[in-house]
């Protein structure tokens, strides 16, 4: 039991009771590292979003997590399999001993498709990358490779679900849940968890991908609206001037504070401050989500004056906005459904991942230019990620434009930022890139990973539901030292 | 387990032997004893056998029970703990006057005999039952039929349902007759195909064979086991329980109970993910004759929404001017507050075209083939505000494709060539406009005579498509070639496009001019040293020809979300022109409301044909498969190691969770006489062992459910985990003689909830004045106040529309669809939207009604802590967040019943404010005013302005919606 731990007669989240404990000092009594009984009962949280002290020391604050949905072709982005090229149009050369999804689609006709980009090696580190990310390859000494990742299911649903909540079934915190649960929130002004969805729409599984499950409300992602008035609600009603709107809630606060007289209850205090902190966040919102005076030189950077760029240059271009004003966590999601925003391109990988690539290479590259910049790369963990890996054949025939199917076995993602050791990499795949080389790494290890860099322990950071002490990693992930300095 | 020694299996056997031995067996799994209550000093305290139970604990810490609540707290209490909703001021009233000393406890049965009793209690069993109307995942496809086991549900708590065959019913609805003979299979009886769908409301995608079943069979085992007997057994579907005496074996006998389900495959048209349903004919009372007079209803909608749209349409026209294919003009965004878009016919006719905007801030002009428009705007309907100007610092120009800057009307390809863009710095006049009307004509129309030049006069911006690169010393690129960059002639401002590959190219035009052909990319610049934007007032001359109708192209000049465009759209033909508008909540052509009448009558056909499905006679059921030689028979059941669907181990039979009876014999399965269905009476064996007097858990669980939501507090605190980590029962000897009553008293679920409600337990006020209490028992476990609480979040809505006075009563039927805020159904959107908006009266029906969509929790409710159920839930949280009160106080929803709540109030009172805050008070607390309340809400009153004359009292309204009295009861 830790400090995150939510003890038996107190199956976790902020109930009344909880409220009504009187051991509870404020976050004061925490010390790093959580030498802490279970009866200290600090899942009891007056206010939700309070800093908590992390469990290691890390220079990561705030994380951005971008999702690109569909599942990016690896051997046509970051992985460079020549050999492909050589058995164009021919089944794989060697198929290995295998099991499962992939061992079904081998033992179907299958034509191994190149890769009709050109590669290039990059930076000190000399890692090649094709010719669709020309701008994210400048910062190839600032990232770490993560290859051959393992997910569960090779669906989208699922898929999509497994890399953004570690659970393939819905109903389990999503990662930034998780974090905001284990760190609390810098600004109270604004949601500790934000998600900037394509402006295009939503993601497969919609909002169970920003989930906060069976944790409290609290740590739900708020979603900022493409459009308008970026947060649901922070309009006053129509016809309410703000000298009205404080008069009301004036009077509002009084009636509350007649109310909890003779009681002690921290709930309905909490509930008197929820107004105030929503009075401001009406006024700070907006203006966090101003682009407007940014300057032309920053537009630039991120794409926003050309229009492929535009949409995803303003989503990363917003995600340092959020980062400048404490806000902890940012999930930026590219990629629509299913169909042609998805990266998923079973047909024409040419044609889709050009479209998909030039989407967001030079948004992406502007959004890490531009933290390092402002010194804020070291207090920012980015992550590249997408749903699954494809496979380096097409089932049936070549055809006219020859896309990739679906693999589980070999999603490659990228960090940076923080403790992010740039240059290194951990996991590698075979010469096809169909699956790891070596040991596979699973995704709950790259989970791991990233609350590690973020300050917490996977193991510690807990929470009692339905009979089990729940993690973000369910049975525990294995930390990816090497990608970590 | 194939690979192990004999002498491990052996003593694997040994010591799970012991886990369950007899003798050792602890709390839970211990038999219900039948208690008898304990003496007690203040036996004058005790009105039932609960009270005892609950003060002797409280004597022997030196502690004494809290007053009792005031009549007005309880009557409150009541209603909203019984059925949810709040009393309205006369029954308040009649139960303070009433001095029968009985008024309390026929309050309570005329509550309990209340039909909205259902609704409320129904809903905390959904819960459980992880209810949704859609199955989640990949494009969330609706359930259609799932409503009526919400029906089914409701009825059930109405009609005090033994608890023993509502557990029956859910389990092995279609297992209840003996067959005896041969011949087919008996009937079932259409509610219990209906309870049924119990066993399959889990997420559910893309089925992927055995893996699938696995998954869900494995599913149904954790869930019944967690609802009905409180054990987290899905936690030994990998490994044997951490905690719990439960082997993976226990867990894999218990799913081979649900080993020959067979679930129906999907209508024809239907998502492959959902499953088929099974016939089940309307049981209840008036259902089938509402149902029929409902499918008239919908069928004779889906006729006339044609019409309907169609005279819609029409009356919209004006709005968007001409919608035959054509161009549009556009400014919008930010803070210009103001957006135009007018289309004309006839420019994919091949011929060039002119434009001529106008920007005086109050005309603007469109031509074709040279032709003015009748009268100067008068294609701008009743805009005449200003359309160009006020962008703070325009960030870029662009040329060719919309970029993301504005977006409008972008989206179309737009392929085509431009001619030129003129930019003055003021409105031209009419000699002006005729000068460059004789200047286009003759340089593009072929006409001899008229001059070479523009107007030159105020001309500060000039981009030519005859001279690509501004630079007379420079020659054109050739026809067929990349253009790079395109220089303004008079700033030198200079638009580009880097990528070689998606340059536009020249193209020839009309008589010898050169144009640029845009295909699907487009030249941008910064606007740095364009000065005219700055201007408030200018003209912008466009010159241009499309080629084919598909073709579309712009300028734009931009910001900030912020922009001017003018575009020529030739694909955005009649209806397909007003569908986009329209369906573009960012352009302010539309009210909202309009929009949604819109997509309510284009999509009545989806939603509507959707409304007719969910009315068939049919259920989303199950069954067990008919078994050989027509379907499989009984499958050999293996423990899955780590619960991975690939890889057996060794084989078990159905049987019972070893940790209850001490042992792992397999269960007794009562087949037919001549064994001719070896596939029926599995989970009927398992629904007679679960639902039996004698099962430690069954009655133990549901009791302590039951006084978790009235108290808010389990005698176990985790209602769904008798599990180790439960922490036990605060009360073990309450709990077993509230289970013993139970099951004596026929598994009525209403005859506990009298009891609860009736003891002085219930009764207590929610502050106690004896301060020790609170540091001798900080939690409360003891019980020696009543629990203050926040309304559950669909409680919260039905109270605001209650108090409005806009509840509707009605009860059962198809899924509601209540307006969203923000349209926010658009932006989590799979396809169209699956969401039914419903303005009126139907949208106002309960909380319970509203369609449960797994990727769309309404943010009201969210913000109250629901959540669309994944997975069976057991208890609601009470969070505290900004995003809540934002919701309550600034959301279209309680705003809107804000001014409702207020007529009400305005209607009863009168214009007297000291009248209007009691009746206001009444209304929503159940109590007056006290005098210094008065005073201060008078003084809101008085000092309160809104726009409409009846703003204050709304002000009012708004207020007290907001007040933690108004959510939170004690």
């Amino acid at each position: 039991m830790t400090d995150h731990t939510a003890s038996p007669d107190h199956p976790g989240g902020v109930s009344r009771r909880d409220f009504l404990s009187s051991s509870f000092n404020g976050f004061g009594a925490l010390a790093l590292g959580g030498a802490l009984t279970a009866d200290l009962r600090a899942d009891v949280r007056v206010n939700p979003l309070e800093v908590r002290l992390p469990h290691l020391r890390r220079k990561a604050k705030h994380c951005i997590f971008m999702f690109f949905g569909g599942g990016v072709s690896q051997m046509d982005s970051f992985e460079y399999k020549p050999v492909l090229n050589k058995l164009h149009g021919k089944p794989l050369s060697r198929i290995p001993e295998i099991s499962g999804e992939l061992q079904g689609r081998l033992s179907f006709p299958h034509a191994t498709v190149g890769s009709p980009f050109k590669f290039q090696r990059y930076g000190e580190s000399g890692k090649h990358i094709s010719d669709r990310f020309p701008h994210i390859a400048r910062h190839v000494d600032d990232l770490a490779f993560i290859h051959g990742i393992k997910t569960d299911n090779q669906n989208h649903g699922p898929s999509t679900l497994h890399v953004t909540t570690g659970d393939q079934f819905p109903g389990s915190p999503s990662v930034g849940s998780w974090v905001s649960y284990g760190l609390g929130s810098p600004n109270q002004d604004m949601p500790s968890y934000v998600v900037i969805q394509d402006p295009r729409g939503a993601p497969t599984n919609g909002a169970a991908v920003w989930s906060n499950g069976y944790l409290p409300a609290a740590y739900q992602g708020t979603l900022l609206r493409p459009k308008g008035v970026p947060i649901l609600n922070l309009q006053r009603p129509a016809g309410v001037s703000a000298t009205q709107q404080r008069k009301e809630f004036d009077a509002l606060r009084w009636l509350n504070r007649k109310h909890l007289q003779g009681k002690h209850d921290t709930e309905l205090e909490a509930r008197i401050s929820a107004y105030e902190l929503a009075f401001r966040m009406q006024m700070e919102a907006p203006e966090i989500v101003d682009i407007s005076r940014e300057k032309e030189s920053t537009r630039e950077l991120y794409g926003l004056n050309q229009g492929h760029t535009a949409g995803f240059g303003r989503q990363c271009l917003l995600a340092r906005r959020l980062v400048e004003r404490g806000v902890r966590y940012s999930l930026l999601v590219h990629g629509v459904q299913i169909g042609g925003y998805s990266w998923d391109d079973h047909g024409d990988v040419k044609g889709g991942m050009i479209r998909h690539s030039r989407e967001v290479d030079k948004p992406v590259s502007g959004l890490l230019t531009d933290l390092k910049q402002r010194g804020l790369l070291e207090e920012t963990l980015v992550v590249w990620a997408s749903e699954m890996g494809r496979t380096p054949f097409r089932n049936g025939g070549l055809g006219s434009k020859p896309g990739r199917e679906h693999n589980s076995y070999a999603l490659c993602m990228w960090m940076a930022g923080g403790d992010v050791k740039g240059g290194s990499k951990a996991g590698e795949t075979d010469e096809f890139s169909l699956r790891s080389a070596g040991k596979p790494i699973h995704m709950r290890d790259v989970h791991a990973t990233i609350l590690n860099l973020m300050g917490l322990d996977d193991e510690r950071l807990t929470y009692l539901y339905a009979g089990r002490n729940r993690r973000l990693t369910d049975i525990g992930g294995k930390t990816l030292e090497e990608i970590i300095s | 387990m194939r690979s192990l020694p004999l002498w491990v299996l052996v003593l694997i056997f040994i010591q799970s032997a012991g886990l369950c031995d007899e003798r050792k067996k602890e709390w839970p799994f211990t038999p219900v004893q039948s208690r008898q209550p304990p003496a007690v000093k203040n036996s004058a305290w005790v009105s039932n056998e609960i009270d005892r139970f609950i003060l002797a604990k409280l004597e022997s810490s030196g502690l004494t029970p809290a007053g009792e609540a005031s009549k007005r707290a309880l009557v409150r209490r009541l209603y909203f703990d019984l059925i949810g909703l709040p009393p309205d001021p006369a029954a308040v009233e009649a139960f303070v006057a009433d001095k029968d000393p009985k008024a309390y406890s026929k309050l309570v049965d005329s509550l309990l005999a209340d039909k909205r009793y259902g609704e409320r209690w129904a809903r905390l069993w959904l819960d459980l039952a992880r209810y949704a109307d859609t199955a989640g995942y990949e494009g969330d496809p609706d359930l259609p039929h799932a409503w009526r086991y919400r029906d089914y549900v409701i009825d059930a708590f109405n009609s005090d349902k033994p608890y023993n065959l509502f557990i029956r019913e859910q389990l092995a609805g279609d297992e209840f007759s003996d067959v005896m003979g041969a011949g087919d299979l008996p009937g079932v009886k259409a509610e219990h195909v209906v309870a049924l769908t119990f066993l399959r409301l889990a997420p559910f995608t893309e089925p992927r064979g055995d893996e699938t079943r696995h998954e869900l069979l494995s599913e149904m085992t954790s869930t019944v086991s967690s609802v009905f007997l409180g054990l987290t057994v899905g936690c030994a579907k990998c490994h044997d329980h951490k905690y719990d005496g439960i082997p993976t074996r226990d867990f894999y006998r218990m799913k081979a109970f649900f080993s020959t389900v067979q679930i129906p495959r999907p209508e024809p048209g239907d998502g492959f993910q959902i499953g088929g349903p099974l016939p089940a004919g309307f049981y209840r009372p008036g259902e089938r004759k509402w149902a029929e007079g409902l499918r008239g209803r919908l069928d004779s909608d889906l006729k006339n929404s044609k019409k309907l749209l169609a005279e819609f349409l029409e009356a919209m026209k004006p709005r968007i001017g001409d919608t035959g294919s054509g161009a549009a003009i556009q400014a919008g965004g930010g803070p210009l507050g103001n957006n135009y878009t007018f289309e004309n016919r006839g420019v994919s006719d091949g011929k060039s075209h002119l434009t001529v905007l106008n920007s005086d801030g109050r005309r603007w002009s469109f031509f074709t083939d040279g032709k003015e428009a009748g009268t100067l705007g008068s294609l701008s309907g009743s805009n005449s505000g200003y359309w160009f100007g006020d962008i703070p610092g325009p960030g870029f120009i662009s040329i060719g494709k919309h970029s993301q800057g504005s977006g409008k009307p972008g989206g179309n390809p737009y392929k085509g060539a431009y001619g030129e863009i003129l930019v003055y710095d003021h409105p031209l006049a009419d000699a002006e406009r005729l000068a460059v009307q004789q200047y286009y004509e003759r340089k593009y129309g072929g006409q001899a005579s008229g001059p070479v030049e523009p107007p030159r006069k105020g001309l500060r911006y000039w981009l030519d498509a005859s001279d690509l690169d501004a630079d007379p010393e420079s020659p054109n690129p050739a026809i067929g070639a990349p253009v790079a960059s395109w220089r303004d002639r008079i700033t030198g401002l200079e638009l580009v496009q880097g990528d070689a590959g998606l340059q536009p190219k020249l193209a020839a035009m009309g008589k010898g001019a050169v144009a640029v052909d845009f295909d699907d990319d487009f030249m941008a610049g910064t606007a740095k040293g364009a000065s005219f934007l700055k201007d408030q007032a200018g003209s912008i001359v466009s010159i241009y020809s499309s080629r084919l109708s598909s073709e579309g192209y712009g300028f734009e000049v931009g910001g900030g979300g912020c922009y001017i465009t003018t575009a020529v759209n030739p694909a955005a033909s009649g209806t397909r022109s007003i569908d986009r508008l329209i369906e573009d909540f960012s352009n302010d052509l539309f009210t909202d409301e309009e929009r949604y009448r819109y997509r309510y009558l284009r999509t009545r056909d989806k939603f509507v044909k959707q409304h007719l499905k969910r009315l068939k006679p049919v259920a989303m059921s199950l069954r067990h498969s008919y078994g050989p030689p027509y379907e499989p028979g009984v499958p050999a059941t293996r423990v899955m190691i780590r619960g991975e669907y690939d890889n057996p181990g060794e084989i078990v039979k159905p049987g019972f969770l070893s940790c209850i009876t001490g042992n792992e014999e397999p269960a007794k399965i009562r087949l037919d006489p001549f064994k001719r269905w070896p596939t029926r009476s599995r989970r009927m064996a398992l629904a007679n062992w679960i639902a039996n007097g004698k099962n430690p858990l069954t009655a133990r669980v549901m009791v302590n459910r039951l006084w978790h939501w009235h108290f808010g507090q389990g005698i176990v605190a985790t209602p769904s985990d008798f599990g180790k980590l439960s922490g036990g029962a605060v009360n073990p000897e309450l709990l077993d003689w509230l289970a013993d009553r139970f099951v004596k008293g026929r598994w009525s679920i209403k005859s506990i909830h009298k009891l609860i409600c009736n003891s002085r337990t219930y009764r207590q006020a929610t502050v106690n004045q004896d301060s020790r209490a609170a540091e001798l028992d900080p939690g409360n476990k003891l019980l020696w106040h009543f629990n203050r609480r926040r309304l559950e979040a669909e409680a919260v809505r039905d109270n605001v529309l209650s108090v409005s006075g806009r509840l509707n009563p009605d009860q059962f039927g198809l899924p509601i669809f209540p307006p969203l805020p923000g349209a926010i159904e658009e932006a989590v959107k799979w396809d169209k939207s699956k969401w039914d908006t419903q303005g009126g009266s139907e949208g106002r029906k309960r909380s319970i009604y509203i369609y449960q969509q797994r990727t769309l929790n309404m943010p009201f409710l969210q913000s109250f802590d629901s959540t669309v159920c994944d997975t069976s839930r057991d208890q609601r949280r009470s969070s505290v967040t900004p995003l809540q009160s934002l919701a309550m106080y600034n959301g279209d929803f309680v705003s809107r019943e804000a001014k409702f709540f207020a007529q009400r109030v305005q209607a009863a009172a009168g214009d007297d404010p000291a009248k209007q805050v009691e009746q206001a008070f009444l209304l929503a607390f159940a109590r007056p005013p006290s005098q210094e309340e008065k005073t201060r809400m008078v003084e809101l009153l008085g000092s309160s302005a809104d726009e409409s004359g009846k703003g204050s009292l709304v002000a009012l309204c708004r207020v007290l919606f907001n007040t933690s009295e108004f959510i939170y009861i004690d």
